[in-house]
């Protein structure tokens, strides 16, 4: 049951990573370095660095999950970029700035429909990185008479 | 598909500036050469703070840098929304002080008295600080004008066309490509996006 669910969460959090990374990577990387600085937070030398290998970096990250290789490391990475990008989505959002996701490429405005997809994707991460950092039932160790 | 979507969204904007009435002929709503490669269409309210931020931040910057020397084309349109009580009045202010020549004048003051005006209701005012006695009396006759009202509905239903949910909204067109820019972006990292584009244009 572990394994399943184990395989299930890194599948889909890995597909979700390299669809991000391909939407951003199809597209000139200005038009995802517009949407970094439509949040306010970074100067614009941290907008553009983040631009040129944030993308990468999510297919980077998307092919290892799909892979299963170091799983209890790049569950805690998944988990604490999803994290990363629910609070700036959220405090975003809040403060009614009416600007793009930039999730997935351009032209998807920052909703409650994106924050929940958002959430639930982080939820998945930390479920993984429980998952992944379970350890095991003592029981299970004690060898068979 | 995406193809044909971005074919009829291009030709919407084209046809919409150039169904400008004869009166808007002189217009310095549109800046820059109605040719260039670059196209931007930006959606913006008076009344919106975001709106205000991109006007004095970047677009002023953009309009002397890029608009004014023939690098590109910028189109004004109005979308005030309807949370913004004085935002249509104001719209249709600034299309008045098109007509006047003073556009420019009235979009800056504005923006730059927004936070006055939005909360005292007093944008006529604030618009009259920047004419002359016998423009402060043609104004509001050509505020009242049904034709202005009717352009600003026409901006709305563009940019509702458009799929503009928010302001401020800068639609970039770009060898027949729209690009939907959301939100308010700083100048430096603005003018490194129109860089590429002017300096790869056909």
């Amino acid at each position: 049951m572990v394994r399943r669910v184990t395989l299930a969460l890194r599948l889909l959090l890995g597909a979700v990573f390299v669809y991000a990374a391909y939407t951003k990577l199809r597209q000139s990387w200005l038009l995802f370095a517009l949407s970094i600085d439509s949040y306010q937070l970074l100067p614009a030398w941290a907008v553009f660095a983040l631009a040129r290998t944030l993308p990468w970096l999510e297919l980077a990250l998307g092919i290892s999950l799909i892979a299963g290789v170091w799983l209890r490391y790049l569950s805690i990475a998944a988990a604490g970029i999803l994290a990363m990008f629910f609070t700036v989505m959220v405090v975003s959002y809040f403060r009614g700035a009416g600007i793009d996701c930039g999730c997935f490429g351009v032209g998807e405005p920052l909703s409650v429909k994106t924050l929940v997809r958002d959430g639930a994707l982080l939820a998945a991460a930390i479920a993984l990185v429980a998952y992944t950092h379970r350890r095991p039932n003592p029981q299970s160790l004690v060898p068979n008479p | 598909m995406q193809l044909l979507t971005s074919a009829l969204l291009v030709a919407a904007l084209t046809l919409a500036t150039a169904e400008l009435p004869v009166a808007q002929a002189t217009s310095t709503r549109a800046l820059g050469p109605v040719t260039a490669a670059v196209r931007i269409d930006i959606f913006s309210d008076y009344e919106c703070p975001a709106c205000k931020a991109l006007h004095e931040q970047t677009l002023k910057r953009v309009k002397e840098e890029y608009a004014s020397k023939g690098k590109l084309r910028l189109v004004h349109h109005d979308f005030p929304l309807q949370q913004h009580k004085h935002a249509r009045r104001a719209a249709a202010l600034a299309a008045a002080a098109d007509r006047l020549g003073k556009f420019e004048a009235v979009s800056d003051v504005l923006f730059r008295e927004q936070e006055k005006w939005s909360k005292a209701g007093n944008v006529d005012e604030v618009v009259d600080s920047v004419l002359t006695p016998e423009e402060r009396k043609r104004i509001d006759t050509l505020a009242n004008d049904p034709a202005i009202a009717a352009n600003i509905e026409r901006d709305i239903q563009l940019g509702q066309r458009m799929q503009v949910s928010s302001t401020p909204t800068m639609i970039v067109t770009h060898n027949g490509t729209p690009s939907p820019v959301v939100g308010v972006i700083s100048y430096p990292v603005f003018s490194r996006y129109l860089e590429s584009l002017v300096g790869v244009s056909k």
